[in-house]
């Protein structure tokens, strides 16, 4: 028996368990670096804060319509459901829409300081994420093929981490923590999506990316949490 | 060359000169001390009034005096927080 077939099969209520806290965990860390950012940037409306909360207000919605989407393909056997199998590319749409917003998000937060004197034209650029994210989604839903927002999303980052890179001062070295950071969070969601498709990434490593990914979102939590909150307390 | 000022230094420069006079500045002092141009201050004066930072009041004489708001004072108390937030994370 060759060794792929000798693995332990998952049943899908187990592998419905570890969908369900993997993406609670990532969720309600995203949501939590929103709503901590929240009065940082109602006091400033500086675009960067506005761009980084955006970046995980927009991952936790991609997740959410992730799990959306692999609930559909775990429970819906081929002749079963026609009318909910309909809704898949529905679920694509949004999976696309919003995590090419997200990425979007990073290459903002990333860019923001090439922008800064370009107040009027900033504004254009912000709405004009939302018809590129919408007709990327849209793209995705149409062709079924999740492969086609992969490829997409990382010509993106990689141009903005590239520009970065080339026009920025080098004080920090090439790459810099944060940029390792969102490195990070883009290839773990590359992965995530990479999922979509059946036994590529089989289940025993699957288990170990979650707990990567899921330790990324903690990390940027307890540095935000540390810069907002830690030096408030200790003035009390 | 002394590094320009930016939008959220000058910001915060205003509050703490008002801060610093007790809670109430009259405008053309808090323009002088606040070293910009009279356009730029303009600018940053109304935007402050908009964003509810500051509020102007009148004495029994009628004459103006800029006091800080709750939110004003909410923004100087977490400045360095916030200054330090941006740096982190290279906004």
């Amino acid at each position: 028996m060759p060794p792929h077939m000798m693995m332990r099969q998952f049943m899908p209520l187990e592998i419905l368990a570890v969908e369900l806290v993997y993406f609670l965990l990532v969720f309600c860390l995203c949501i939590f670096i929103y709503y901590k950012t929240r009065d940082a940037y109602n006091l400033t409306k500086h675009q960067g804060i506005f761009h980084f909360r955006n970046i995980f207000l927009y991952f936790a919605l991609a997740y959410a319509f992730r799990l959306l989407h692999i609930l559909m393909m775990l429970f819906m056997e081929p002749h079963m459901f026609q009318n909910i199998r309909a809704l898949q590319p529905i679920s694509l749409l949004l999976v696309g829409y919003f995590s090419t917003m997200a990425v979007l998000s990073v290459a903002m937060a990333i860019l923001i300081k090439k922008f800064k004197n370009h107040k009027d034209g900033l504004h254009t650029l912000n709405n004009s994420l939302h018809i590129v994210a919408l007709i990327l989604g849209v793209v995705v839903a149409l062709t079924r093929s999740h492969h086609v927002l992969i490829i997409v999303l990382s010509v993106l980052f990689a141009f903005s981490i590239i520009y970065s890179i080339s026009s920025g001062k080098k004080k920090k070295g090439i790459l810099s923590q944060n940029k390792v950071t969102y490195l990070l969070l883009f290839i773990f969601w590359t992965l995530n999506i990479l999922s979509f498709s059946k036994g590529l990434i089989p289940w025993e490593l699957k288990i170990p990316l979650y707990f990567i990914s899921a330790a990324i979102f903690f990390w940027v939590f307890i540095r935000v949490r540390k810069r907002l909150f830690s030096n408030a307390k200790k003035k009390r | 060359m002394p590094k320009k000022r930016d939008r959220l230094e000058i910001i915060y420069t205003i509050l703490k000169i008002i801060h610093n006079h007790d809670n109430s500045i009259k405008p053309t002092p808090l323009l002088r001390y606040t070293n910009v141009s009279s356009q730029s201050f303009l600018e940053y004066y109304n935007e402050l009034l908009d964003k509810e930072f500051i509020r102007e009041e009148y004495d029994k004489k009628k004459k103006k005096y800029i006091t800080l708001t709750d939110k004003g004072f909410s923004f100087l108390e977490k400045y360095k927080l916030i200054l330090g937030f941006i740096e982190e994370f290279e906004l």
